[in-house]
């Protein structure tokens, strides 16, 4: 079956076929798949950075944000890592403190990847930080929806979540993450 | 599954250095996607370079009072760290809600960031 | 022997070693790894070459060319068979489409090339070069698209229409209805072990090592298939995998292994890659079933009627999901109807319960929707309901018939009082708790089957039958029966299955094997019996075997004796007369469930399950309850997570992986209970066993989808029950 990222200009079998485990928000005309790492929406939330190593032996720092690619016309090129570059290193910044979540839904209970997840950090002010798996391309933040966290999930994920392009299959991704998120903040913050 | 030629790394700029001779090789650190990656021949590097030995598996505090997780720690011993666990527990949490014990044995900390 | 009439007092009825909870006698070869599955048989063919499957890009259409000439020049390549030069096939009567596609294409991923190369990983290689153009013709892939198409399909003893009274005058008067339209997925078998064949040729004769339920249809079908004599093909599989059905018939491995093996002059290993599966070989079709009920108003069923829905490729088979709801409840007026479109998707066929697992998972929603109408228990619903003979036919009685014991020992033992009626009435923290039961129910037929027996002069038993396991437990309750009968103790016994050259027994499908095989053994041991007294010069009428000797009057002689010199050995065949027309067989349960539904994210969770179960007599309670704890579990797939995702644009299922197609992980099942009611039925065999390796999955999913709907409020009627379909319905979180 077609697959850009496979198989560059391929074509696309997902999109309008089968798409209930897919990107809601981030995706391109060429590509919706999403991450499927629970560890690289962690290190989203904590502000890890990356380093790499060059072949001439530079080194260089990555922050996470900036490390995952959106697809655009190009899904098979997934990272701004150079050809050869090497990872050598994540390093995480000091400890943020707060309650610390991580919340996978997904249809069985173990050895499924995430329909949703939520990768919280929710200070005892109720300030906080969310990242989320499974809804899209790479680790999903938005630091500015974060200043909506005085204002609940729902205006969290209006924000995180603006101009998702559901389909019609994973649709209900976006309540979810709604959901999700609300039940996090639900819980006690000491 | 195409033929490929095999070499272990000794350092990380060596194992850079390696790739950037051979643009059809690709590293392999737990294997854990690539294998799978060969099997259907969606991946098919000429040339593989171990990067297993590259004394990346070490988990050290940073001088900012971070941790530096070196590139080759594995799933399972990230989560089970007791700094991680005590200070960055939402990472503790995400690994082992991830794939079995099994696969977190082989998987590393770069590999899952790709 | 002919079984024609009720069984009286026989030697298995000490209950000395049938009826024990006994450890698996091949339970060490499992747990080492050493029980030889077919694609490890380097023993017998240690030169064999490996076949790689190609199947077919498109599901519907012709290929218009092909070039394997690349692929055979390739490193390591022996030869590369397709449907142009493996010259003619036939088709087994077990088959509905080509195990070997091409130039015409039936179904996505069916086979139209086996590469076979030194190693896998060039024969993989070489697959890749081969180039194909396909000439796609437009196909219908949508069973709700193409229900209207649908036409009444039924053979003799199940016709495609069945009616009672006047279904439709007592339902339009019932003061109590219920019409409401339920779907079920295709889904896949996942066993663990996929298909495979070792195939070696001498001259023209075919060594198959396989895995496969029904050695006697294999080989009739290979013969069909090959156009060569059945004589002429051995055909072995003493240990499989799991098989749920998948594997009742032969595959294309075992076709193309055997071609590939003759091509390339080697023996040639084929099993078939795990994203072939869901397409390549068969699937338990969806159905969308329609049903509805009438009642009066104190909820005595006046009318039932149950239509059903189902596609296959042309010249296919029905889901025969209406065969339950014409035995299962009492009421003067019924109609069934069950209707066959045709679809281009991959052959649909059976699947562990075929028909009632499906038709269970629609009726018993149904019920539990009535009892709710009207403000009756579920549990006594059912049973206000019960009939102790066939509804259709008043004269035929069931020969045991236990639903409403296993209802009650069911509703007490799970603590049912503590259900509330209304939904949403129990929390636990997080999670919405609801509890739902089914009852269960499943046909169990009998079927001729044989064996032989030896007596060497050690005093061993040696039983052998074209019987297999297939995970099952065969191979104990076989060696429990010789042991019984021969007075011998179980490591006394030596069990040989699957081969083609032993005696064709009933095999493994439909819950008829371990009732039907291991009545088949009782005769071969009653000849043997004779045989021993004969020998001995005792007397038969009063003989008795046990501790390794033969009694008789004041005689007692070792049975090794009568081995002395010559081995015994006696061979039959149990077959069966009229009982079980006069009488219908079948196997009765009760499932409970309790679940809980994350408030938030309608995560659904199974936390408790039990199953209460009357099928005859329990031959071996530790195996029978591995079967029927696996089959819950499969219901647990069935009602949460089992789909087989269609693409309706090209034709196949997309989700043909083990990540893609989701079934229970250990996580998922956290507790268990099985009770088996004392039971034995004389109408069913000489064993008074019946079968309960199918009964156990057969009303799971609809007490699991109740159970869902005690806790939520929500009734879901399409199957699985995902959290997507709960969601918007589910409470505010906070």
């Amino acid at each position: 079956m077609a697959c850009n990222k496979r198989r560059p200009g391929s074509g696309c079998s997902a999109l309008g076929g089968y798409s209930r485990q897919l990107a809601v928000v981030g995706g391109s005309d060429a590509c919706i798949a999403t991450h499927p790492s629970d560890m690289a929406v962690a290190m989203r939330v904590l502000d890890a950075t990356v380093e790499a190593v060059k072949p001439q032996g530079a080194t260089r720092t990555i922050p996470i944000a900036d490390f995952h690619r959106l697809p655009g016309d190009t899904p098979e090129i997934e990272t701004v890592l150079e050809p050869g570059e090497l990872i050598a290193s994540v390093t995480l910044p000091k400890p943020a403190g707060g309650m610390q979540h991580y919340r996978k839904v997904r249809d069985r209970a173990s050895y499924a990847f995430a329909l949703v997840s939520v990768a919280a950090i929710i200070q005892p002010d109720g300030s906080g930080r969310v990242a989320l798996g499974g809804v899209a391309p790479k680790p999903w933040r938005r630091e500015d929806a974060e200043a909506e966290f005085s204002r609940g999930a729902k205006a969290v994920m209006a924000k995180l979540l603006a101009g998702a392009k559901p389909t019609e299959e994973n649709k209900f991704k976006v309540p979810l993450a709604e959901r999700a998120l609300a039940a996090v903040l639900a819980e006690p913050r000491g | 599954m195409k033929p490929f030629t095999y070499e272990r790394a000794a350092s990380p700029a060596g194992a850079a250095s390696a790739a950037a001779r051979r643009p059809d090789a690709r590293f392999i650190a737990g294997g854990t996607n690539l294998l799978d990656l060969m099997k259907l021949q969606i991946e098919t590097p000429a040339h593989l370079i171990d990067v297993n030995d590259l004394g990346l598996d070490k988990i050290e505090p940073t001088p900012e009072g971070g941790l530096r997780i070196g590139a080759l720690v594995r799933n399972t011993d990230l989560a089970a760290d007791a700094r991680v666990r005590r200070d960055y527990a939402v990472l503790s949490r995400a690994l082992l809600s991830g794939a079995s014990g099994q696969l977190r044995n082989r998987a590393t900390t770069a590999g899952n960031l790709l | 022997m002919k079984f024609d009439t009720p069984a009286t007092t026989n030697p298995i009825d000490q209950l000395k070693i049938v009826g024990q909870p006994l450890d698996r006698i091949d339970g060490p070869l499992k747990t080492t790894g050493t029980a030889p599955y077919a694609y490890e048989r380097h023993d017998v063919a240690p030169n064999a070459a490996y076949g790689h499957v190609m199947g077919s890009a498109i599901a519907k259409g012709r290929i218009a060319s092909m070039d394997i000439a690349t692929a055979k020049a390739a490193p390591g390549v022996l030869t590369v068979v397709t449907a142009e030069n493996a010259g003619k096939l036939g088709k087994g009567e077990y088959n509905t489409a080509m195990l070997l596609g091409g130039p015409g294409i039936e179904h996505y991923h069916q086979a139209v090339a086996l590469v076979v190369a030194e190693t896998l990983e060039q024969a993989r290689d070489a697959a890749e070069m081969i180039k194909v153009a396909y000439a796609p013709a437009k196909g219908a892939y949508d069973l709700a698209a193409s229900r209207d198409s649908a036409k009444p399909s039924g053979k003799d003893d199940e016709p495609a229409d069945s009616r009672v009274g006047d279904f439709d005058a007592a339902f339009a008067a019932a003061p109590v209805k219920l019409d409401a339209t339920y779907t079920t997925p295709d889904q896949s078998h996942a066993m663990m072990e996929p298909h495979a064949t070792i195939a070696a040729w001498e001259g023209d004769k075919l060594s198959l090592w396989t895995s496969n339920q029904m050695i006697a249809w294999s080989v009739g079908d290979m013969a069909k298939t090959l156009g060569m004599p059945e004589d002429k093909i051995h055909l072995m599989s003493p240990y499989i995998g799991g098989g749920f059905g998948g594997k009742l018939w032969i595959r294309a491995d075992v076709v193309l292994a055997a071609l590939g093996a003759r091509a390339a002059k080697r023996p040639v290993k084929v099993a078939l890659q795990r994203p072939l599966m869901f397409n390549n070989t068969t699937h338990r079709p969806a159905t969308i079933q329609r049903l509805r009920i009438g009642t009066t108003k104190d909820g005595t069923i006046t009318a039932i009627g149950h239509d059903s829905w189902s596609g296959d490729l042309p010249d296919g088979k029905p889901e025969t999901a209406i065969l339950q709801t014409r035995l299962l409840y009492a009421g003067a007026n019924r109609l069934t109807r069950q209707r066959l479109a045709v679809l281009d998707l991959p052959e649909g066929n059976s699947m562990r319960a075929p028909g009632e697992a499906s038709g269970m998972m629609a009726l018993e929603i149904a019920m539990d929707e009535m009892a709710e109408k009207l403000g009756l228990d579920p549990v006594a619903f059912r049973i206000r309901n019960d009939t102790q003979v066939d509804p259709e036919k008043p004269e035929r009685s069931f020969s045991q018939r236990q639903l409403t014991e296993c209802l009650r020992t069911g509703a007490e033992r799970f603590g049912w009082s503590a259900r509330k009626a209304e939904p949403k009435q129990m929390r636990d923290g997080r999670w919405l708790v609801g509890l739902g039961m089914a009852a269960a129910y499943r046909g169990s037929p009998v079927i001729k089957s044989g064996a032989r027996v030896r007596l060497d002069a050690k005093g061993t038993v040696t039983v052998e039958t074209d019987m297999t396991d297939i995970g099952t437990g065969s191979y104990t309750i076989i060696a429990q029966t010789a042991a019984e009968m021969m007075g011998v103790p179980l490591d006394k016994v030596v069990v040989k299955l699957g081969d083609s050259a032993f005696p064709v027994s009933a095999g493994s499908g439909g819950q008829f094997g371990a009732n039907s095989a291991t009545a088949g053994v009782y005769a071969a041991c009653v000849k043997l019996r004779e045989a021993v007294t004969a020998k001995l010069g005792l007397n038969a009428a009063d003989a008795q075997f046990a501790d390794g000797q033969v009694r008789s009057g004041q005689r007692s002689i070792a049975l090794a004796e009568a081995a002395k010199g010559t081995e015994l050995v006696a061979e039959d065949a149990i077959e069966f007369g009229e009982l079980d027309k006069k009488h219908q067989l079948s196997t009765f349960g009760a499932h409970f469930i309790e679940v809980g539904v994350d408030a938030a994210t309608a995560e659904v969770r199974i936390r408790r399950m039990l199953a209460v179960c009357a099928s005859g007599r329990i031959l071996n309670p530790k195996s029978a309850r591995s079967q029927v704890i696996g089959a819950m579990t499969m219901g647990a797939g069935a009602a949460l997570m089992e789909e087989l995702a269609v693409d309706t644009r090209h034709g196949f299922f997309v989700n043909h992986d083990l990540a893609g197609y989701e079934v229970p992980v250990h996580a998922d099942i956290p507790h268990q209970e099985v009770i088996f009611l004392d039971e034995t039925d004389p109408l069913s065999s000489p064993m008074k066993a019946k079968g309960v390796g199918e009964l156990g999955i057969c009303g799971v999913a609809a007490a699991v989808a109740n159970a869902i709907y005690n806790a939520t409020g929500v009734r879901v009627r399409d199957y699985p029950i995902t959290l997507d379909k709960l969601l918007e319905k589910m409470p505010d979180v906070g």
